[in-house]
């Protein structure tokens, strides 16, 4: 198994509150890693320092072998690393369809990016069909709801290409029916494309990831499969008082 | 299971509440069928089609129907307006505010000044290098500038014009200092043409000019650069995510609108054969941005119509009260600060302006930070472990 | 020695035009840092205090203490006007504030110059301090010393009021997050009020005091506003000890930039912003902070 993301002593600080510290994390090529912890635990900040939003203060990124600590959010995108926000960010004035071509600028010919697009609008449920000629890809960004603009900024991470995908809480505030069509297109992704999973929702972590880690106050506090998470005294400890459904669950289940 | 008709099953269930977005303007679903919007939209086009020929028949025919002082007024206005067009570029497309037009409007006219006083270049040359020294000026400047969002970039680019504005003033060996420069010859537009002797000449020379740079900037608009550039306005977080420099797009665009404004700098001496500092104070700059964002700001033809109409409103103003203009005038901007009650940046189109994001700032949730090197609408969780 | 006597006047000058650019920048990042308010009428606020020095100082300690007063209430007032102008304006509508503020400048100025004439006004020291004073064996204006004095203790007691007051607790607070302020009990408006009431008893005062050293004209307003725009950029906008730092440095560049290469300023000034915002593009952010 090829290393494909490996983080070492990741820091990072805003003024005196430490969002991330001592960080290690290693990503094989294929894997479905997924990182869970409570609130405050500095997920989003892993992902924004893995994504080049941050810089960290301390610590080193490699991707592919190539050190990008130093690189910045547009260059690592270019390399290969996708991501989604805890808020969807779509690109409200342009329509479903360019957006997702927009998205896919640096990573398809001019000539395959609107097949691309459309293809990749049809797999997150956003494609023609059922709701009149053209469907939703026509529709301005700014008339989607909140899970039609998950599925979208989803589409417009794959349409980038992306060898890394770093999902933030992809599946906040969706139904039922969007997790369902959520959970198939993660299960679906070749293992072509490694992801990195920050979420609440347990069950579509223990579902789809192969690793899970426990961040607390920016710590790892372990990592292993979701078995080996629910069974561990330290992430009980983390979670003392609140853990989150599911989390211990599987164990009561068998 | 069709993801397809998953999602449809439930898109007809959802409650129109879930809309998440600023949708009060859209029903929410995909717009209606393109038949059933034919007839209006073709009376809609028509109109502004009529309206436009009319106003462009207007604009030839004004010479004749006016006296030459007032040729030479409507000559200036166009030129501002080209300056607002630039401005307009920047502010309302690319998303980055500017109060700095003014600098490479000054290099454009210093430098034809200059360039017609030593060498009486005609007019196409002196075009060309007010669009170079225009497009110098900014090359120079960008950095400083392109790091920049919101209100920070208003201080920095405002300073930057100002700064060039005490610049004209002191290296009187190059500009002629306060008094500035006079006397440029009358010259043809081009090789072979007659000389722009008269009033009349130089404004339809001057209405020539702007009509084509316009033009140029509205197809460019068009293209694909146009989508980039608004992709940069609206989030430009998602911009980079997808792997788009947004500095490097913003850095053109500056270098791009300063090329404009060195255009409109060759025009202004040529109709108006005299600079001086005064053209290019800070007030100028505060007249361009108000008549952009009359004319909305994501709009080029809409700047170039609201400023003309600022210009106009000023000179008409200081011709009915001398001395007293300037409070009338400030007068004017307070009022157009009222005028919008979605807020002026709402109107213009200036998401980042007009609101912050729900997690307080522009930025990572602390306003300070956000400033010099901040980002704009959709970086808001940054801040937040 | 003689050649670094001739810059010691200079320098000298510069510290005093410096902390009179601090004080006056101190306003407007008040105005930006806690209210988010891009402020264009600063340098109005600043000419008022200036024309007030004019108008009633006449050489005696007595009427400059009462144009010290006056001018500050006054320049405090047209704040307060400003902050009533600017409530039917949308709290994060800066391209609307600026306008308005814009607009308010421009008003403001031409009716001192309806009222004091479009000349540039002398200003009357008090006579006491209108004689030179020895500094290292040279004669220095001693209004100008006494100018740094005061203008230092304005600048400390500015930051211990951002550090320990409560109100300072507050400014600060609502740097960070407005609606969090709010949920203190304290409105946003009254948070507006109060920084634009100070901003221009703060600019006001400057004005009074350094009308000597920048005084009341047509142009004032437009000079004091770039200078303090250029300060607060300079500074960081986040951090009143980076502030201070930047007015001092733009004070120099003014008065002992001007002695070295006289036709440069304008562009050393440029210069100086180029190197620091180039430096600081991909550095660390900052907090609004006592230092």
């Amino acid at each position: 198994m090829t290393t494909l993301l490996a983080a070492e002593g990741l820091c990072r600080r805003y003024g005196s509150l430490v969002a991330v510290d001592a960080l290690d994390l290693r990503l094989d090529e294929g894997e479905r890693h997924a990182v869970i912890g409570p609130n405050g635990a500095g997920k989003t900040t892993l992902l924004d320092l893995l994504a080049g939003a941050c810089r960290p203060d301390r610590g080193r990124i490699t991707f592919a072998g190539r050190d990008i600590t130093g690189l910045g959010a547009s260059r690592r995108a270019r390399l290969g690393i996708g991501r989604t926000h805890q808020r969807p960010a779509v690109w409200p004035s342009l329509t479903t369809l360019d957006n997702v071509m927009l998205a896919g600028w640096y990573a398809h010919r001019r000539a395959r990016r609107r097949a691309v697009a459309v293809d990749l609008l049809e797999r997150v449920g956003l494609g023609s069909g059922g709701l009149g000629s053209g469907g939703l890809a026509a529709a301005p960004a700014a008339s989607l709801s909140h899970g039609q603009r998950r599925q979208l900024e989803i589409a417009m991470a794959l349409a980038g290409a992306p060898r890394l995908l770093l999902l933030d809480e992809p599946a906040a505030g969706l139904s039922a029916a969007e997790l369902d069509l959520l959970r198939d297109l993660l299960a679906e992704l070749p293992r072509t494309v490694t992801v990195l999973l920050v979420e609440h929702r347990l069950d579509l972590v223990f579902a789809l990831a192969d690793t899970v880690t426990v961040l607390s106050e920016g710590r790892p506090v372990d990592s292993g499969t979701p078995a080996e998470i629910t069974a561990s005294q330290a992430v009980r400890r983390v979670y003392a008082g609140a853990p989150p459904a599911g989390l211990f669950d599987l164990e009561a289940a068998g | 299971m069709n993801p397809a008709s998953t999602l449809n099953q439930h898109a007809g269930a959802q409650p129109a509440g879930a809309r998440h977005t600023g949708a009060a303007r859209s029903p929410g679903g995909p717009p209606p069928p393109a038949a059933a919007r034919s007839p209006r939209r073709w009376a809609v086009t028509a109109t502004v089609a009529v309206a436009l020929a009319a106003g462009a028949g207007l604009a030839v025919a004004a010479p004749w129907l006016v006296d030459p002082y007032t040729t030479s007024l409507l000559a200036r206005t166009l030129v501002f307006g080209l300056v607002a067009a630039s401005v307009a570029v920047l502010t309302g497309i690319a998303g980055l505010p500017t109060l700095g037009q003014t600098a490479p409007f000054a290099a454009g006219a210093y430098t034809c000044a200059v360039l017609s006083l030593h060498t009486g270049a005609v007019g196409v040359v002196s075009l060309l290098a007010g669009a170079a020294a225009g497009a110098l000026l900014a090359a120079l400047t960008a950095p400083l500038v392109v790091y920049a969002r919101g209100v920070v970039a208003l201080m920095i680019t405002l300073a930057i014009g100002e700064l060039a504005v005490v610049a004209a003033g002191r290296w009187k060996s190059v500009t002629g200092g306060t008094d500035g420069l006079a006397g440029m010859p009358s010259v043809p537009a081009s090789w072979g043409l007659p000389v722009l002797g008269d009033d009349r000449a130089r404004y339809l020379y001057a209405l020539a000019a702007v009509a084509v740079v316009v033009g140029a900037v509205v197809l460019a608009l068009r293209t694909p650069a146009g989508a980039l550039l608004r992709g940069c306005r609206d989030d430009e977080r998602r911009m980079r995510a997808s792997g788009h420099p947004v500095t490097g797009y913003l850095a053109v665009a500056l270098v791009a609108a300063g090329a404009v404004a060195g255009v409109a700098g060759s025009l202004l001496i040529t109709v108006q054969q005299y600079v001086s500092p005064a053209d290019f104070g800070f007030d100028v700059a505060a007249l361009l941005l108000l008549g952009v964002v009359i004319g909305g700001a994501g709009s080029v033809g809409g700047a170039f119509a609201g400023t003309a109409l600022v210009i106009a409103g000023r000179d008409w103003l200081s011709g009915l009260l001398p001395g007293h203009a300037p409070v009338l005038l400030g007068g004017l901007f307070v009022l157009a600060a009222y005028a919008f009650p979605q807020g002026v940046a709402a109107r213009s189109g200036l998401p980042g302006l007009a609101r912050r994001s729900v997690s307080g700032g522009l930025i990572s949730g602390r306003r300070a930070g956000w400033l010099i090197s901040g980002r704009r609408a959709g970086a808001g969780d940054r801040g937040r472990p | 020695m003689g050649r670094l006597d001739a810059y010691l006047i200079p320098a000298v000058d510069g510290v005093a035009y410096g902390l009179l650019l601090f004080v006056v920048a101190a306003g407007l990042m008040l105005c930006f840092g806690v209210a988010n308010i891009l402020n264009l009428a600063h340098g109005t606020l600043y000419a008022i205090g200036a024309y007030t020095a004019a108008a009633v100082s006449d050489g005696g300690t007595g009427t400059l203490l009462v144009a010290l007063l006056v001018g500050t209430v006054a320049a405090a007032a047209a704040g307060l006007v400003l902050a009533g102008l600017l409530t039917p304006v949308a709290p994060g509508d800066q391209l609307a504030q600026a306008l308005l503020t814009f607009g308010v400048a421009l008003a403001g100025g031409g009716l001192l110059v309806v009222a004091f004439g479009p000349d540039d006004l002398p200003v009357t020291v008090p006579a006491w301090l209108d004689r030179p004073v020895g500094l290292a064996g040279h004669p220095y204006a001693a209004y100008r010393l006494a100018l740094i004095v005061v203008a230092a203790g304005v600048a400390v007691a500015l930051h211990l009021a951002v550090a320990r007051t409560r109100a300072g607790m507050l400014a600060r607070a609502a740097a960070d997050d407005e609606r969090m302020v709010a949920c203190l009990g304290v409105s946003p408006t009254r948070v507006r009020v109060g920084v634009l009431a100070a901003a221009g008893g703060l600019a006001g005062a400057a004005g009074v005091l350094g009308a000597p050293l920048l005084g009341p004209g047509p142009g004032t307003a437009a000079t004091v506003l770039l200078l303090s725009l250029v300060v607060v950029v300079l500074g960081g906008l986040g951090s009143v000890g980076g502030t201070f730092l930047a007015a001092l440095a733009v004070g120099e560049i003014q008065t002992l930039g001007v002695t070295l290469l006289p036709t440069a300023a304008p562009f050393l000034l440029f210069a100086a912003m180029a190197v620091v915002l180039a430096a600081r593009a991909r550095g660390p952010l900052r907090h609004w902070s006592p230092a």
